[in-house]
């Protein structure tokens, strides 16, 4: 799961349509951040992106001159982002890196004037300026240490990638916890600012991040450390709040946080494999299906984004896969059985009930269903991240199935949508329903 | 002309005593005897015997409100002591103000810079001629500090504030660098002190300074960095050699005076014809500074450091001691990161922390707090340094943790 990447310039690369100009256009008017928080989005979904990467180099590069008087420089969180890893250049012998673009130059020799660092152009053994300095010389020349290499550091540096960057697919995440070191948890800017640091994630990424508060000393010995791993994942799964398994799909690392922080603990929990498709998963991603067409059906021309999105294969299959895991648990425990996944845009809830009594399902909400609506939102909502909410029901005596869902889109002008059913008489009389 | 008047000074400097927090004699605390009472430019300076353990000390107590002393005070405990900084221990509380307990040093270089100058000769600008005792480098030129070295330790000093924690002093002068009795040069004065990290996206604006010692963008007040700093040691260098400051004119009395001037000076091409004169002393007569200097030597670094365009300074402190040995023949000089005893620098994080909070930078003393109550301390200091952490993160608009960590024990 981790090794580091180095961008490699390739001899052809397909251009994204644009983007030079967009960034360029960005950059003449002195929005490096912006410019860069773009091109960061594009390298997260293609970090084989040569357009993007190449781009991001260019931006990367700016000199700190540059940026003192420009509108908006870059952050130092955007520097170090561990997107930007593979077109870093990192000294061999400290944790300085810095960003050249002597990899976009055609020529082999080329001299450069106030160099971050100098670079073995044979196995690329890399100094630092400061390191540089302290390095035994022969003569005015300075040899490359990798043991066997004959060649001379010289100034054109090419990628080295980052060491210790967690290189790991987005798409495949489903959660990452952090836990900071002492008896305060971080706030969740914070808890960004180290995590993409060491994973190529972007700050929209923050539902994905779950803070966790530590218990102090424990941090202190790797053992201690990866035994509170263990049993956070253990808690979260146990709490449905990730799928079965998680600790096989767990990566830890302990990391310094930013300077006047301390050591934070980050568990990368991917995805589950999908399971293959069983008849019964088959047989909910269908049911679910025809929920979706009836309520189209009923409501003509509710056609947003959040809307038509639900309506996609992958979240059909992964509401069907988290509501056969909540069926099973509520089966074993003869009563409501909740599990919940971020999926793309989605926050998505899934509750199973074992019957198909719509009074004794209402039962099982305490206070009432808008009431535990309105906790399970409060719960798991992130504002400002653009992230809809869905409840899916499903009611089942083991023989028939009934669905039942709330919506609650990211875009207060998309219809939202409330289950009904699970709403008392009384309630929905009160609502006019 | 007085080339200390720092912006935002009082144009009237209070009266001696008058205002004073303690009178001589008096034994603060129970601990400090006042043994003298100085005011500087924005804080009474009291030097005082630390009756417990016989040592001298420095307590700095600002003029006005307690804010400028925050600000110094947290750019100081945030920094792990440094034997070309000085050193802050801990803090006094007074009746209206806190004072901040510094390790003594007895001498600026702005004091020595004058005695020299005065045992010039007379009739011959100091700086051309080499008057008894002051160094002199390779290059000939004489300087007015008894150790070339002072040089190379200031630089050592601000590429320790730099490298380390990202700062620019923002206020370098000769005033502001003491000398032990070795001897040795010590940064001092962190009232203007900036960390320039990008934090929120932008780079810091200095509020201020001492004009005469500005950098061009620090007059302008538009963001700046640590090359601000190397601007100002461009000017202190010049006036360890001559003497005078490197404008072709007097500087006005009063501070707002002073930066109109300045504001005027850089609006003009003389900066630029300045560095000319100083790199070119040979072919380019010298009418943006009093006197020249040998152009392949001293005057080609003051030239570097005193470039309008920041990205055309030295990029550090520590390519600024290459160039002092490489053309000086200046030896570089590093010290050594001396760490304080546990309980020393535990309660100079208590008490950075407590001034952030007064400062309203919450989230700064949380961090600060976490890291001090995740090691174990004594039961006294825990529940001090605890409550401190809830008043921050209620600060910070974080009831619920304020409250979970009122449970902990």
């Amino acid at each position: 799961m981790s090794s580091t990447r180095v961008f490699e310039m390739p001899e052809h690369w397909e251009p994204v349509p644009g983007l030079h100009e967009r960034i360029s256009a960005l950059i003449g008017d002195g929005r490096y951040r912006t410019a860069m928080a773009e091109l960061l989005d594009l390298l997260r979904q293609d970090p084989s992106n040569v357009e993007a990467a190449t781009q991001a180099m260019v931006v990367a590069y700016t000199s700190r001159t540059e940026l003192l008087n420009a509108k908006e420089p870059l952050t130092s969180d955007q520097r170090s982002s561990a997107i930007l890893a593979p077109i870093a250049t990192q000294c061999s012998v400290c944790d300085n890196f810095w960003y050249s673009i002597h990899v976009l130059a055609q020529y082999e020799y080329l001299g450069v004037a106030g160099a971050r660092g100098v670079q073995c152009p044979i196995c690329r053994y890399t100094l630092c300026k400061e390191c540089a300095a302290a390095a035994p010389r022969r003569g005015t020349a300075l040899p490359c240490a990798t043991p066997g290499c004959a060649g001379e550091l010289q100034t054109r540096a090419l990628p080295t990638g980052r060491r210790g960057v967690l290189l790991i697919d987005p798409g495949r995440t489903e959660r990452v916890i952090v836990v900071r070191d002492g008896p305060i948890p971080p706030e969740i800017g914070e808890a960004l600012s180290v995590v993409t640091r060491w994973i190529p994630l972007v700050p929209k990424d923050a539902p994905f991040v779950l803070i966790c508060r530590s218990v102090p000393g424990l941090m202190r010995e790797e053992a201690s450390c990866q035994f509170m791993a263990w049993k956070l994942v253990d808690t979260l799964e146990k709490d449905t709040v990730l799928a079965p398994g998680a600790w096989d799909r767990s990566t830890s690392m302990r990391v310094h946080g930013t300077e006047d922080d301390i050591d934070y603990l980050i568990i990368t929990v991917e995805l589950p494999d999908k399971a293959p498709s069983s008849a019964a998963h088959g047989f909910l991603a269908d049911l679910i299906r025809d929920h979706l067409q009836r309520v189209a059906e009923e409501n003509p021309g509710n056609s947003g984004p959040c809307w038509t999105g639900l309506d996609s294969d992958d979240i059909i299959d992964e509401t069907a896969a988290l509501l056969l895991q909540a069926s099973e648990d509520a089966r074993k425990m003869n009563h409501l059985a909740t599990r919940m996944r971020i999926f793309s845009k989605y926050i998505i809830v899934a509750g199973a009930i074992p019957t198909l009594d719509l009074p004794q399902a209402r039962g099982q909400f305490e206070n009432g269903y808008p009431s535990y609506i309105e906790r399970l939102y409060e719960n798991f909502r992130f504002p400002g991240y653009d992230m809809s909410f869905v409840h899916w029901i499903s009611c089942s005596d083991g023989r028939t199935t009934q669905l039942h869902m709330t919506l609650l889109p990211a875009d207060p002008s998309e219809l939202a949508m409330l289950a009904q059913d699970m709403l008392e008489p009384t309630v929905r009389r009160s609502l006019g329903l | 002309m007085d080339p200390d008047v720092t912006a935002g000074d009082r144009f009237t400097p209070p009266e001696r005593l008058a205002d004073a927090p303690a009178a001589l004699g008096e034994v603060i605390q129970g601990r400090w005897s006042v043994t003298e009472i100085l005011s500087g430019g924005q804080a009474w300076v009291l030097i005082v015997n630390d009756v417990e353990q016989g040592n001298r000390r420095a307590i700095k107590v600002p003029f006005s409100g307690s804010l400028t002393g925050d600000v110094e005070l947290v750019a100081l405990f945030g920094l792990e002591p440094y034997p070309r900084v000085v050193t802050a221990l801990e803090t006094v509380e007074f009746d209206r103000s806190m004072g901040l307990v510094l390790e003594y040093v007895p001498r600026s270089l702005s004091e020595i810079i004058g005695r020299e100058r005065s045992a010039a000769s007379p009739e011959r600008p100091a700086g051309l001629s080499r008057p008894s005792g002051p160094a002199r480098t390779d290059v000939g030129t004489p300087l007015l500090v008894p150790r070339e070295e002072v040089l190379q330790e200031i630089c050592d000093g601000m590429a320790y504030l730099s490298n380390k924690r990202e700062f620019a002093h923002l206020d370098l002068k000769p005033s502001n660098v003491l000398i032990d009795e070795a001897g040795i040069a010590k940064v001092a004065d962190f009232g203007m002190a900036r960390q320039v990290r990008i934090r929120q996206g932008v780079f810091p604006v200095a509020s201020g300074g001492t004009w005469a010692y500005a950098a061009p963008e620090v007059v302008r007040l538009e963001p700046c960095d640590s090359r601000a700093d190397i601007f100002s040691f461009g000017v202190l260098l010049y006036e360890v050699c001559t003497g005078m400051l490197p404008y072709p004119f007097g500087l006005a009395s009063s501070p707002d005076a002073q930066r109109e001037q300045l504001l005027e000076y850089y609006r003009s091409g003389g900066p630029r014809r300045r560095c000319d004169e100083l790199y070119y002393p040979e072919q380019i007569e010298a009418t943006q500074i009093p006197m020249p200097l040998p152009g392949d030597g001293v005057g080609a670094i003051i030239s570097d450091c005193l470039q309008e365009y920041p990205g055309k300074r030295p990029s550090s402190f520590r390519d600024l001691g290459k160039q002092l040995l490489e053309i000086l023949g200046i030896p570089i000089v590093r010290a050594e990161v001396v760490p304080l005893a546990e309980i020393d620098d535990q309660r100079r994080v208590l008490a950075m922390s407590q001034a952030l909070i007064r400062l309203r930078r919450f989230d700064e003393a949380v961090r600060a707090l976490n890291r001090l109550l995740s090691k174990p301390v004594n039961e006294a200091f825990f529940i001090e340094a605890k409550q401190t952490a809830q008043s921050a993160l209620l600060g910070a608009g974080r009831p619920d943790i304020a409250a979970a960590l009122g449970r902990w024990l």
